[in-house]
């Protein structure tokens, strides 16, 4: 396994989404991107919702410390044990799963199992998920901290980058999303205008 | 992600009946600026294809608050994304013929269509050869009349089959309506055993029609000559444009009789009781009604007369107001030298085409009068 693309590791689970802690601090992948889990016979699909970073006991909030310091890195570079104190986390909602070579656009069985590592997503495998629009449907339907819109608008964005010809990709997806949206002009509308190249 | 590569695929069906006609939805990578009314297309239901022709095209929406609030289309990718999917263009769609399905239906040939295709059908193109499936291939019966619309393929029709039912040619002005009704008389001269009797009120069939761009077109008379003979109701207008006429139509007062004047109730303004009276008069006067009622001058003999039959006066009024009309055409005589019925009735028995030319007498009474007289006559023998 490629470990360059690894993301972090799962440390809270459930069947709708997946949260991971990041191994380096700000170490996040985009949101938007496309992100799976490994080493289990089912191998769950995501897409990054969220993230964040906060002190890593709940009770203990950091405090500002750069009154003397010229820059942000200085902070870092004098308190070197803040790189410990603190961690960052990404938040993942699972749109799929792949089992014996298939891809399911749908929820899987099983949620991610906890420690599991979370890697980032090929080119390769980010064009064979999205032969499919199925994942948008759930993205549409999911009840998230962050507007649905930034987040399709971020997802599609990102998965156009791995297309040769990422305009008909884009157009294709708006055609679905328009089919998926006809009842919320509004939404649809507010969705084309972040994917326009 | 990707849609069908049938290059010819409209769209699919949507809803429909088979009295109304099918709606079809067209696929966003079809313009609808390409669908054409009057272009044949065909469907692909699940036991059988039809066969149908476009009779109108349409706008939708999927959401009124689009015609209301329409989104930037200045923006080029909003625009293709909406055209096709929350905007769309919808095609009516007639069914006429079911061509193909199972070996049955295929050795049948094309049948009438008495069902619809399903919902979400495929709707394509017709090609060249489901035309030529329909309309056949030109042989000693069957005649070329043209193309469908953008189409090479060679539009034939059963000329002795199309003889036996009762046909009419419907269009927009400019469309050929003449130009084509001629063609159709051409290849009935040319391919079947069928004689026409033509009332042509504009005089456009027997010696030289006209064509809106372009020089006159060759009559039947010029084409056919010894096919053809041309009578008129006006001497002097077919000299004046030169055309040789075989006939000239007189029609004699006595030739009228009151189920004519019955046809003509309306167009000569006559109380449905006037139409009564015709037929006391012919009882009365005879053979000569027409010449005597119109001569009526005497009060002392109208009285009788309008006594016995039970007339009122006003109705012989309006009754001589209404034959006044017939009267003041010239090709109404007295005593005419020949009897046209039976001259165009011997042309048309030795088989020879008779074109009547109107003339000048363009306006429909004279029309309806010549055409029923003549129809009548022919239907009675």
């Amino acid at each position: 396994m490629d470990n360059t693309k690894r993301m972090g590791e799962v440390i809270e689970t459930s069947t709708t989404e997946f949260v991971a802690q990041c191994y380096d601090l700000y170490q996040f992948p985009p949101l938007g991107s496309l992100v799976k889990t490994t080493d289990l016979p089912v191998e769950l699909y995501g897409i990054v919702y969220n993230a964040t970073t906060a002190s890593i006991e709940p009770g203990r909030r950091p405090i500002a410390r750069g009154k003397d310091e010229v820059s942000e890195k200085g902070i870092y570079e004098t308190s070197p044990q803040l790189s410990q104190l603190l961690r960052s986390e990404f938040s993942v909602i699972v749109t799929g799963y792949r089992k014996n070579e298939n891809i399911y656009h749908y929820l899987p069985p099983q949620p991610a199992h906890i420690h599991g590592f979370v890697h980032l997503c090929s080119a390769e495998e980010i064009k064979t998920f999205s032969q499919s629009f199925g994942f948008l449907t759930i993205l549409i339907n999911a009840h998230l901290s962050i507007p649905t819109d930034e987040l399709i608008s971020a997802s599609l964005r990102k998965v156009s980058e791995v297309y040769e010809d990422p305009h008909s990709f884009l157009l294709a997806a708006g055609r679905k999303l328009a089919m998926l949206l006809s009842g919320d002009l509004n939404q649809l509308q507010s969705i084309l205008r972040k994917i326009k190249r | 992600m990707t849609e069908g590569n049938n290059l010819n695929k409209l769209g699919i069906v949507v809803s429909g009946s088979l009295n109304k006609g099918i709606e079809v939805r067209l696929d966003s990578a079809t313009s609808i600026e390409d669908m054409v009314v009057g272009r044949y297309v065909t469907i692909q239901g699940n036991k059988r294809r039809f066969l149908g022709m476009i009779t109108d095209i349409s706008l939708g929406v999927v959401d009124q608050r689009l015609t209301l609030t329409p989104p930037d289309i200045s923006d080029e990718f909003i625009a293709d994304v909406m055209v096709g999917t929350s905007t769309y263009g919808s095609l009516h769609v007639s069914p006429y013929l079911n061509i193909g399905g199972n070996i049955d239906q295929i050795l049948e040939g094309p049948q009438p269509v008495k069902t619809i295709p399903p919902h979400f059908a495929t709707v394509n193109m017709a090609s060249e050869e489901d035309m030529e499936l329909v309309f056949g291939k030109e042989d000693d019966k069957r005649f070329s009349i043209g193309n469908p619309l953008d189409m090479e393929t060679k539009l034939c029709i059963n000329l002795e089959e199309f003889v036996k039912r009762s046909n009419g040619v419907f269009g927009k002005s400019g469309t050929g309506k003449t130009y084509f009704t001629r063609l159709l008389l051409i290849g009935m001269l040319q391919k079947s055993k069928a004689v026409n009797l033509i009332f042509d009120m504009h005089n456009e069939y027997g010696w030289m029609g006209t064509r809106e761009d372009g020089p006159p077109v060759k009559g039947l008379k010029q084409l056919f000559r010894s096919n053809v003979a041309v009578f008129t109701l006006d001497e002097e207008n077919s000299r004046r444009r030169g055309v040789s006429t075989d006939a000239v139509v007189r029609i004699g007062y006595e030739e009228i009789e009151p189920g004519d004047i019955a046809l003509l109730q309306d167009t000569l303004h006559l109380t449905s009781l006037a139409t009564e009276a015709v037929y006391s008069l012919r009882r009365i006067f005879g053979r000569k009604w027409l010449e005597k009622t119109l001569n009526l001058s005497d009060p002392e003999e109208t009285k009788k007369i309008l006594e016995s039959s039970g007339i009122h006066e006003g109705t012989l009024q309006n009754l001589q107001r209404g034959l006044n009309t017939l009267n003041r055409m010239p090709f109404i005589e007295t005593s005419p030298p020949t009897k046209t019925v039976e001259e165009i009735l011997n042309y048309l028995d030795r088989g020879v085409n008779v074109v009547l030319e109107f003339g000048r007498y363009r306006d429909i009474t004279a029309y309806i009068l010549v055409a029923n007289l003549l129809s009548r006559r022919i239907y009675a023998q």
